[in-house]
């Protein structure tokens, strides 16, 4: 955990944390990071198993949403049996309220191997810049 | 700064007691966590799930974000070890980390193989972040008569 990082500006990020279940419906949040550098602002969260085509990302009103289904493949006639079950599978959602920082037109999304990478883009009033001081 | 709620190394004293108190409880069945291994350099331990199909086992292991690359399966001696590493998301350290609850670094799992099963016979593939190794159920021998020599006199 970066040390300039506040509690607050965690908090302002992500609106519930994950694993946690959604209220009055079984829905898991999936493990998440956010990163953030110079230009971006990047959330990567863990979605194993999950067909990109089965991922839905909204951003309504500074709210980014992200929601996917996980189902169990049933291959075969014969029910199988579990020797060893740990895998969560069921619905997946988390929203995060993203800084008025940055740019919600420029946001991007990539899927590999499991993972989603959102991007948001800074705005440019929000970029770091370092301001040169004229000569006499 | 935020301080964690443990140190890092509690966590994983954690983990492989609970690892270990699996294996107890279990006892030893056809597939089982090797609590002992997991003393080892490993720092997250990804979710698993063993499937008995009618011919064969399966296991599934969820490992997102991790290049197939850095994923190694190996047989030895009746054990089976998916191991690997997944790169920490921020190359650079200038970058603010808001959030982590994504585990990275070095995993391992450890499975006993079947009595009979052939390491030869052995596939795995990855796909959207999964691993999916099959393990071939080993075949049983024919059902035969044996015939019974008499001997007289």
């Amino acid at each position: 955990m970066n040390a300039n990082c506040t509690p607050t500006q965690v908090r302002r990020y992500a609106t519930r944390p994950h694993n946690q279940p959604a209220p009055a419906t079984r829905t898991y949040g999936p493990a998440t990071d956010i990163v953030e550098n110079d230009n971006n602002v990047t959330l990567i969260l863990d979605l194993p198993g999950i067909a990109p085509a089965d991922i839905s990302i909204k951003m309504v009103e500074g709210v980014l949403t992200v929601k996917a289904r996980r189902e169990r493949s049933k291959d075969g006639e014969n029910k199988p049996r579990f020797v060893r079950h740990e895998r969560i599978f069921g619905d997946f959602e988390r929203t995060f309220r993203l800084p008025r920082t940055v740019d919600a037109t420029g946001i991007k999304a990539r899927f590999k191997h499991g993972s989603l990478h959102i991007t948001a883009p800074k705005t440019d009033q929000a970029k770091a810049r370092t301001i040169e001081i004229a000569g006499e | 700064m935020l301080t964690p709620l443990l140190p890092a190394n509690d966590w994983r004293n954690f983990e492989t007691s609970v690892n270990d108190l699996v294996s107890s409880v279990f006892g030893k069945p056809i597939f089982s966590d090797r609590g002992t291994a997991s003393t080892s350099a490993a720092a997250w331990w990804p979710r698993i799930d063993v499937v008995e199909q009618e011919n064969a086992y399966e296991i599934h292991a969820d490992i997102p974000g991790v290049e197939p690359s850095n994923v190694k399966l190996a047989v030895d001696g009746g054990k089976l070890t998916i191991s690997g590493e997944r790169n920490s998301h921020s190359e650079n350290n200038s970058d603010r980390v808001h959030r982590s609850e994504r585990s990275y670094g070095k995993f391992l799992r450890t499975f006993s193989l079947p009595e009979g099963a052939n390491p030869e016979d052995i596939k795995a593939d990855f796909k959207h972040g999964v691993l999916t190794v099959n393990i071939p159920k080993p075949t049983a021998a024919a059902a035969r008569e044996i015939a019974i020599n008499v001997s007289e006199g």
